[in-house]
């Protein structure tokens, strides 16, 4: 799904890793069934991954806006694995705190704004509410400090792919930037014969 | 057939065939052999969910199982015919975490061997 508050730098796509098995040739090929498999590519230097494509992956990517006139610019865009940050989950008690708090530290205010239902709205509350932006489709240069908070008790995370335009893209934040980054690490195999010397 | 030579030969082409063969295999910035994958941001690792090998299994990112990247040999212990890998060393059961770049150049899980692919959520 393409973001709907891409910079036009880069779009964030809610595109998953999952493990394939060989399948067998399908017509018209490739498609979302039968397709080429993308190769990774890490470089130590960067310590990015990134994910290469023979053919145009439209067919299997969540985004139908990639390269829809067969112009090839699907060539310009580079992918990327990136790790998802996950918020805490805001519960009703955590509403109610705020709510008090705000009560307490502006009591004006908080009335004002009760009855005029004059809205204050910042960036975030409006992306959660009136346009609907799941936190996936955020895009990297658009996240904000509040969107990198990363404090979910829950042990897993998400791994995605992001698609940008090559040399055309915004400056990421650090955080940003680390989410781009992985560490691989070799294991090694003790020689059999030379165990326990 | 009978001479010495041809043999030597056959076996001396066999060997440059192979030396040649691994030169031009692409590891594509990864290490030879098998490897964990850490996220930087969150100290995670590729995980394959569940340890399962079916076709869709998503990767996530997960907290390390195993701490040790040494595989050790097997050895029997307790039972004379039940070989276990020695303490100290990898637990196999951890290999879900454990990726390696296949022939073709294609990252693939060391738990189940099946390539690594992208797929849209929707």
């Amino acid at each position: 799904m393409l973001s709907v508050c891409s910079n036009s730098f880069a779009y964030y796509i809610d595109d998953r890793l999952v493990l394939r098995h060989r399948r067998p040739v399908s017509y018209p090929y490739p498609n979302a069934y039968s397709h080429p498999l993308p190769k990774f590519r890490f470089d130590s230097q960067t310590r990015e991954i990134a994910i290469e494509f023979d053919h145009n992956p439209a067919y299997l990517l969540s985004s139908t806006d990639t390269d829809k006139d067969g112009s090839g610019s699907w060539r310009n865009e580079a992918h990327y694995l990136v790790s998802q940050p996950l918020r805490k989950t805001r519960t009703i008690i955590d509403d109610a705190s705020e709510i008090i708090t705000t009560a307490i530290s502006s009591p004006i205010s908080f009335f004002s704004d009760t009855f005029s239902r004059k809205s204050t709205s910042n960036p975030k509350e409006i992306f959660d509410g009136n346009i609907d932006l799941k936190e996936e489709e955020i895009v990297d240069e658009d996240r904000g400090q509040e969107d990198e908070v990363d404090d979910s008790p829950e042990i897993g995370r998400h791994v995605r792919m992001v698609s940008v335009i090559e040399d055309n893209e915004g400056e990421l934040s650090n955080r940003a930037q680390r989410r781009r980054q992985w560490v691989v690490t070799p294991l090694r195999r003790l020689n059999a014969r030379t165990c326990g010397t | 057939m009978s001479d010495p030579s041809w043999f030597v030969r056959h076996v001396q082409g066999i060997l440059i065939i192979t030396m040649v063969h691994s030169l031009m295999i692409d590891d594509h910035g990864f290490p030879h052999g098998y490897f964990v994958i850490r996220s930087v941001a969150t100290n995670r690792l590729l995980d394959v969910q569940g340890d399962c090998v079916e076709d869709g299994t998503e990767i996530v990112l997960w907290p390390e199982k195993e701490g040790s990247l040494v595989e050790g040999p097997l050895v029997p212990i307790i039972k004379p015919f039940v070989l276990i890998h020695a303490p100290g060393f990898r637990d196999p059961n951890a290999n879900n975490q454990v990726f390696f770049i296949d022939t073709a150049g294609f990252l693939c899980s060391r738990s189940s061997g099946h390539a690594v692919d992208i797929e849209g959520v929707h």
